[in-house]
Protein backbone atom coordinates (compact mmCIF):
# COMPACT_ATOMS: atom_id res chain seq x y z
CA UNK A 1 0.00 0.00 0.00
CA UNK A 2 2.88 2.30 0.84
CA UNK A 3 4.47 1.52 -2.52
CA UNK A 4 1.16 2.39 -4.19
CA UNK A 5 1.05 5.72 -2.39
CA UNK A 6 4.66 6.45 -3.31
CA UNK A 7 4.03 5.46 -6.91
CA UNK A 8 0.91 7.66 -7.05
CA UNK A 9 2.83 10.59 -5.59
CA UNK A 10 5.69 10.05 -8.03
CA UNK A 11 3.26 9.84 -10.94
CA UNK A 12 1.57 13.03 -9.70
CA UNK A 13 4.94 14.75 -9.52
CA UNK A 14 5.79 13.75 -13.09
CA UNK A 15 2.40 14.98 -14.32
CA UNK A 16 2.84 18.32 -12.53
CA UNK A 17 6.31 18.67 -14.06
CA UNK A 18 4.94 17.97 -17.53
CA UNK A 19 2.09 20.40 -16.93
CA UNK A 20 4.51 23.13 -15.84
CA UNK A 21 6.70 22.56 -18.88
CA UNK A 22 3.65 22.93 -21.13
CA UNK A 23 2.65 26.13 -19.35
CA UNK A 24 6.15 27.57 -19.83
CA UNK A 25 6.09 26.83 -23.54
CA UNK A 26 2.63 28.40 -23.90
CA UNK A 27 3.36 31.55 -21.93
CA UNK A 28 7.02 32.50 -22.32
CA UNK A 29 6.46 34.92 -25.22
CA UNK A 30 3.94 37.04 -23.30
CA UNK A 31 6.04 36.77 -20.16
CA UNK A 32 9.12 38.02 -22.00
CA UNK A 33 7.19 40.87 -23.62
CA UNK A 34 5.87 41.97 -20.22
CA UNK A 35 9.33 41.77 -18.69
CA UNK A 36 10.81 43.90 -21.48
CA UNK A 37 8.19 46.59 -20.89
CA UNK A 38 9.03 46.54 -17.18
CA UNK A 39 12.82 46.51 -17.51
CA UNK A 40 13.43 48.06 -20.88
CA UNK A 41 16.45 45.81 -21.51
CA UNK A 42 17.09 42.47 -23.25
CA UNK A 43 19.29 40.50 -20.82
CA UNK A 44 17.64 42.02 -17.77
CA UNK A 45 14.24 41.02 -19.10
CA UNK A 46 15.46 37.47 -19.75
CA UNK A 47 16.88 37.25 -16.22
CA UNK A 48 13.60 38.52 -14.81
CA UNK A 49 11.60 35.98 -16.79
CA UNK A 50 13.87 33.12 -15.73
CA UNK A 51 13.76 34.13 -12.07
CA UNK A 52 9.97 34.38 -12.27
CA UNK A 53 9.54 30.93 -13.79
CA UNK A 54 11.85 29.47 -11.13
CA UNK A 55 9.73 31.07 -8.41
CA UNK A 56 6.59 29.81 -10.13
CA UNK A 57 8.01 26.28 -10.20
CA UNK A 58 9.03 26.36 -6.55
CA UNK A 59 5.49 27.36 -5.56
CA UNK A 60 3.64 25.48 -8.28
CA UNK A 61 1.91 23.42 -5.60
CA UNK A 62 0.08 26.61 -4.62
CA UNK A 63 -1.17 27.36 -8.12
CA UNK A 64 -4.91 26.94 -8.58
CA UNK A 65 -5.34 25.34 -12.00
CA UNK A 66 -8.83 26.79 -12.38
CA UNK A 67 -7.33 30.29 -12.66
CA UNK A 68 -5.39 31.63 -15.67
CA UNK A 69 -1.71 30.74 -15.37
CA UNK A 70 -0.60 33.98 -17.04
CA UNK A 71 -2.32 36.13 -14.41
CA UNK A 72 -0.54 34.22 -11.67
CA UNK A 73 2.74 34.49 -13.57
CA UNK A 74 2.34 38.23 -14.11
CA UNK A 75 1.98 38.66 -10.36
CA UNK A 76 5.22 36.76 -9.85
CA UNK A 77 6.99 38.80 -12.55
CA UNK A 78 5.76 42.09 -11.03
CA UNK A 79 6.88 41.10 -7.55
CA UNK A 80 10.24 39.83 -8.78
CA UNK A 81 10.77 43.08 -10.65
CA UNK A 82 9.94 45.21 -7.61
CA UNK A 83 12.25 43.04 -5.47
CA UNK A 84 15.12 43.62 -7.89
CA UNK A 85 14.43 47.37 -7.94
CA UNK A 86 14.56 47.46 -4.15
CA UNK A 87 17.83 45.50 -4.07
CA UNK A 88 19.30 47.86 -6.61
CA UNK A 89 18.32 50.87 -4.48
CA UNK A 90 20.08 49.33 -1.49
CA UNK A 91 23.42 49.02 -3.33
CA UNK A 92 25.92 51.63 -2.10
CA UNK A 93 26.81 54.22 -4.67
CA UNK A 94 30.47 55.19 -5.05
CA UNK A 95 31.39 58.50 -6.62
CA UNK A 96 32.98 58.01 -10.02
CA UNK A 97 34.78 61.34 -9.83
CA UNK A 98 36.73 60.62 -6.68
CA UNK A 99 39.91 58.52 -6.90
CA UNK A 100 39.44 54.88 -5.95
CA UNK A 101 40.33 54.15 -2.35
CA UNK A 102 44.10 53.81 -1.86
CA UNK A 103 44.98 54.88 -5.40
CA UNK A 104 45.09 57.92 -7.60
CA UNK A 105 43.20 56.20 -10.38
CA UNK A 106 39.59 56.96 -11.15
CA UNK A 107 37.05 54.27 -11.76
CA UNK A 108 36.33 53.30 -15.36
CA UNK A 109 32.73 52.47 -16.12
CA UNK A 110 31.40 50.84 -19.27
CA UNK A 111 29.18 52.90 -21.56
CA UNK A 112 25.66 52.84 -20.15
CA UNK A 113 24.07 53.66 -23.46
CA UNK A 114 21.66 51.21 -25.08
CA UNK A 115 23.24 48.03 -26.34
CA UNK A 116 22.52 46.78 -29.83
CA UNK A 117 19.94 44.24 -28.69
CA UNK A 118 18.22 46.89 -26.59
CA UNK A 119 18.05 49.17 -29.62
CA UNK A 120 16.51 46.42 -31.71
CA UNK A 121 13.80 45.96 -29.12
CA UNK A 122 13.23 49.67 -28.81
CA UNK A 123 12.48 49.82 -32.54
CA UNK A 124 9.21 48.05 -31.87
CA UNK A 125 8.16 50.72 -29.40
CA UNK A 126 9.58 54.20 -29.66
CA UNK A 127 12.64 54.70 -27.53
CA UNK A 128 10.96 57.68 -25.88
CA UNK A 129 7.99 55.61 -24.80
CA UNK A 130 10.16 52.74 -23.52
CA UNK A 131 12.38 55.16 -21.60
CA UNK A 132 9.35 56.93 -20.19
CA UNK A 133 7.98 53.57 -19.03
CA UNK A 134 11.20 52.69 -17.26
CA UNK A 135 11.23 55.99 -15.36
CA UNK A 136 7.70 55.51 -13.99
CA UNK A 137 6.89 54.48 -10.44
CA UNK A 138 7.04 50.65 -10.59
CA UNK A 139 3.51 50.05 -9.30
CA UNK A 140 2.07 52.60 -11.74
CA UNK A 141 4.05 51.10 -14.62
CA UNK A 142 2.83 47.59 -13.84
CA UNK A 143 -0.81 48.70 -13.66
CA UNK A 144 -0.62 50.66 -16.93
CA UNK A 145 1.14 47.81 -18.78
CA UNK A 146 -1.37 45.24 -17.59
CA UNK A 147 -4.24 47.48 -18.72
CA UNK A 148 -2.88 48.82 -22.01
CA UNK A 149 -0.48 46.14 -23.25
CA UNK A 150 -2.06 43.01 -21.78
CA UNK A 151 -5.63 44.30 -22.04
CA UNK A 152 -6.64 43.15 -18.59
CA UNK A 153 -9.75 44.32 -16.76
CA UNK A 154 -9.28 46.27 -13.52
CA UNK A 155 -10.51 43.34 -11.48
CA UNK A 156 -7.91 41.05 -13.03
CA UNK A 157 -5.20 43.66 -12.47
CA UNK A 158 -6.28 43.98 -8.84
CA UNK A 159 -5.88 40.22 -8.45
CA UNK A 160 -2.46 40.22 -10.11
CA UNK A 161 -1.24 43.13 -8.00
CA UNK A 162 -2.96 41.88 -4.87
CA UNK A 163 -4.77 45.14 -4.28
CA UNK A 164 -8.22 46.71 -4.67
CA UNK A 165 -9.92 47.88 -7.87
CA UNK A 166 -9.93 51.42 -6.50
CA UNK A 167 -6.16 51.34 -6.06
CA UNK A 168 -5.75 49.95 -9.58
CA UNK A 169 -7.88 52.76 -10.96
CA UNK A 170 -5.76 55.33 -9.11
CA UNK A 171 -2.46 53.74 -10.23
CA UNK A 172 -3.51 53.64 -13.86
CA UNK A 173 -4.71 57.23 -13.77
CA UNK A 174 -1.52 58.50 -12.12
CA UNK A 175 0.66 56.21 -14.23
CA UNK A 176 -0.71 57.50 -17.52
CA UNK A 177 -0.28 61.04 -16.25
CA UNK A 178 3.38 60.31 -15.41
CA UNK A 179 3.87 58.76 -18.83
CA UNK A 180 2.32 61.68 -20.64
CA UNK A 181 4.42 64.20 -18.72
CA UNK A 182 7.60 62.26 -19.43
CA UNK A 183 6.81 61.99 -23.15
CA UNK A 184 6.05 65.69 -23.50
CA UNK A 185 9.36 66.53 -21.80
CA UNK A 186 11.23 64.26 -24.23
CA UNK A 187 9.54 65.40 -27.41
CA UNK A 188 7.23 68.39 -26.94
CA UNK A 189 6.63 68.69 -30.67
CA UNK A 190 5.31 65.20 -31.12
CA UNK A 191 3.69 64.64 -27.73
CA UNK A 192 2.83 68.26 -26.90
CA UNK A 193 -0.89 67.78 -27.40
CA UNK A 194 -0.99 65.07 -24.78
CA UNK A 195 -0.48 67.30 -21.82
CA UNK A 196 -2.61 70.38 -22.03
CA UNK A 197 -2.49 70.84 -18.28
CA UNK A 198 1.32 71.39 -18.20
CA UNK B 1 -19.37 66.89 -11.66
CA UNK B 2 -16.27 69.09 -11.35
CA UNK B 3 -13.35 68.93 -13.72
CA UNK B 4 -11.15 67.44 -10.99
CA UNK B 5 -13.67 64.67 -10.39
CA UNK B 6 -13.97 64.02 -14.12
CA UNK B 7 -10.19 64.04 -14.58
CA UNK B 8 -9.79 61.32 -11.94
CA UNK B 9 -12.28 59.13 -13.81
CA UNK B 10 -11.05 59.59 -17.38
CA UNK B 11 -8.72 56.59 -17.34
CA UNK B 12 -11.48 54.31 -16.08
CA UNK B 13 -13.84 55.85 -18.66
CA UNK B 14 -11.69 54.98 -21.64
CA UNK B 15 -11.11 51.50 -20.15
CA UNK B 16 -14.86 50.93 -19.85
CA UNK B 17 -14.57 50.43 -16.11
CA UNK B 18 -17.25 52.86 -14.95
CA UNK B 19 -20.91 52.30 -14.22
CA UNK B 20 -23.48 53.33 -16.81
CA UNK B 21 -24.41 56.50 -14.90
CA UNK B 22 -20.77 57.54 -14.45
CA UNK B 23 -20.10 56.96 -18.16
CA UNK B 24 -23.04 59.20 -19.03
CA UNK B 25 -21.87 61.98 -16.70
CA UNK B 26 -18.39 61.95 -18.23
CA UNK B 27 -19.76 61.92 -21.76
CA UNK B 28 -22.00 64.90 -21.04
CA UNK B 29 -19.23 66.81 -19.24
CA UNK B 30 -16.64 66.50 -22.01
CA UNK B 31 -19.23 67.73 -24.50
CA UNK B 32 -19.14 71.20 -22.97
CA UNK B 33 -15.67 71.22 -21.32
CA UNK B 34 -12.85 71.59 -23.87
CA UNK B 35 -10.10 71.09 -21.26
CA UNK B 36 -11.51 67.77 -20.12
CA UNK B 37 -12.20 66.80 -23.74
CA UNK B 38 -8.55 67.51 -24.54
CA UNK B 39 -7.37 65.48 -21.56
CA UNK B 40 -9.60 62.62 -22.61
CA UNK B 41 -8.00 62.68 -26.06
CA UNK B 42 -4.52 62.65 -24.48
CA UNK B 43 -5.46 59.62 -22.32
CA UNK B 44 -6.70 57.79 -25.40
CA UNK B 45 -3.49 58.64 -27.23
CA UNK B 46 -1.30 57.12 -24.47
CA UNK B 47 -3.47 54.02 -24.36
CA UNK B 48 -3.27 53.59 -28.12
CA UNK B 49 0.54 54.01 -28.16
CA UNK B 50 1.01 51.25 -25.59
CA UNK B 51 -1.76 49.01 -26.90
CA UNK B 52 -0.65 49.31 -30.51
CA UNK B 53 2.98 48.35 -29.91
CA UNK B 54 3.80 44.93 -31.39
CA UNK B 55 5.01 42.22 -29.06
CA UNK B 56 8.76 42.08 -28.55
CA UNK B 57 10.10 38.91 -30.14
CA UNK B 58 11.65 36.57 -27.62
CA UNK B 59 15.34 35.83 -28.26
CA UNK B 60 16.17 32.57 -30.00
CA UNK B 61 16.45 29.61 -27.66
CA UNK B 62 14.77 31.34 -24.72
CA UNK B 63 12.12 28.64 -24.45
CA UNK B 64 14.70 25.85 -24.10
CA UNK B 65 16.85 27.89 -21.70
CA UNK B 66 13.86 28.45 -19.44
CA UNK B 67 12.92 24.76 -19.42
CA UNK B 68 16.53 23.77 -18.72
CA UNK B 69 16.75 26.26 -15.85
CA UNK B 70 13.55 24.95 -14.29
CA UNK B 71 14.66 21.31 -14.62
CA UNK B 72 18.04 22.16 -13.07
CA UNK B 73 16.21 23.86 -10.21
CA UNK B 74 14.18 20.71 -9.64
CA UNK B 75 17.29 18.64 -9.09
CA UNK B 76 18.86 21.29 -6.87
CA UNK B 77 15.82 21.82 -4.72
CA UNK B 78 16.48 20.62 -1.14
CA UNK B 79 12.89 19.48 -0.92
CA UNK B 80 13.33 17.33 -4.02
CA UNK B 81 16.57 15.84 -2.65
CA UNK B 82 15.00 15.04 0.72
CA UNK B 83 11.91 13.64 -0.97
CA UNK B 84 14.01 11.37 -3.18
CA UNK B 85 16.00 10.07 -0.21
CA UNK B 86 12.79 9.51 1.72
CA UNK B 87 11.23 7.58 -1.16
CA UNK B 88 14.42 5.51 -1.55
CA UNK B 89 14.52 4.86 2.18
CA UNK B 90 10.93 3.69 2.34
CA UNK B 91 11.37 1.47 -0.70
CA UNK B 92 14.49 -0.05 0.81
CA UNK B 93 12.64 -0.71 4.06
CA UNK B 94 9.73 -2.34 2.25
CA UNK B 95 12.05 -4.54 0.19
CA UNK B 96 14.12 -5.53 3.22
CA UNK B 97 11.00 -6.44 5.19
CA UNK B 98 9.67 -8.48 2.30
CA UNK B 99 13.01 -10.25 1.92
CA UNK B 100 13.13 -11.06 5.63
CA UNK B 101 9.65 -12.52 5.56
CA UNK B 102 10.52 -14.57 2.52
CA UNK B 103 13.66 -15.94 4.18
CA UNK B 104 11.81 -17.04 7.30
CA UNK B 105 9.18 -18.90 5.31
CA UNK B 106 11.66 -20.55 2.95
CA UNK B 107 13.57 -22.10 5.90
CA UNK B 108 10.45 -24.20 6.67
CA UNK B 109 9.78 -23.09 10.20
CA UNK B 110 7.05 -25.36 11.45
CA UNK B 111 4.24 -23.25 12.76
CA UNK B 112 3.13 -26.07 15.03
CA UNK B 113 6.50 -26.41 16.69
CA UNK B 114 6.15 -25.54 20.33
CA UNK B 115 7.21 -26.57 23.74
CA UNK B 116 4.38 -28.40 25.38
CA UNK B 117 5.37 -29.11 28.95
CA UNK B 118 1.99 -30.57 29.81
CA UNK B 119 2.72 -33.56 27.64
CA UNK B 120 6.20 -34.05 29.01
CA UNK B 121 7.51 -33.76 25.54
CA UNK B 122 9.30 -31.02 23.78
CA UNK B 123 9.24 -30.54 20.11
CA UNK B 124 12.16 -28.56 19.02
CA UNK B 125 11.82 -26.06 16.27
CA UNK B 126 13.03 -27.37 12.95
CA UNK B 127 15.44 -24.49 12.75
CA UNK B 128 17.42 -25.83 15.71
CA UNK B 129 21.02 -25.69 14.51
CA UNK B 130 22.07 -28.88 16.29
CA UNK B 131 19.10 -30.92 15.22
CA UNK B 132 18.48 -29.92 11.65
CA UNK B 133 14.91 -31.19 11.76
CA UNK B 134 12.07 -31.86 14.10
CA UNK B 135 13.15 -33.57 17.26
CA UNK B 136 11.17 -34.98 20.09
CA UNK B 137 12.40 -35.22 23.65
CA UNK B 138 10.59 -37.10 26.36
CA UNK B 139 10.97 -35.31 29.64
CA UNK B 140 10.31 -36.43 33.14
CA UNK B 141 9.49 -33.12 34.71
CA UNK B 142 6.01 -32.23 35.74
CA UNK B 143 5.00 -35.62 37.01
Amino acid sequence: MITTIIKDRADGGVKRKELFETLVRDSYRQAYNFAVRLCGAGQEAEDLVQESYLRAYRFFHRYDETLPFLNWLYRIISNAHIDSMRKRNRIRVTSLDQPALGTNATIDVADQGPTIDRQMQNDSMSEHVQHALVTMTPEFRTAVLLADVEGMAYEEIAEVMNTSVGTVRSRIHRGRKQLRKSLVEKDPTYYGGMCDDM
Amino acid sequence: MTCNQVSALLSAYIDGELSGIEMRFIREHVCYCPECASELQAERHVKSILGGAPMVAAPAGLEDRLIAAVMAEEHRSPFAVVAKFAVAGVLAFVLATAALQFNRRSEGADPTARIDTSRHEAFMDASDPFGGGQMVYTTSYGQ
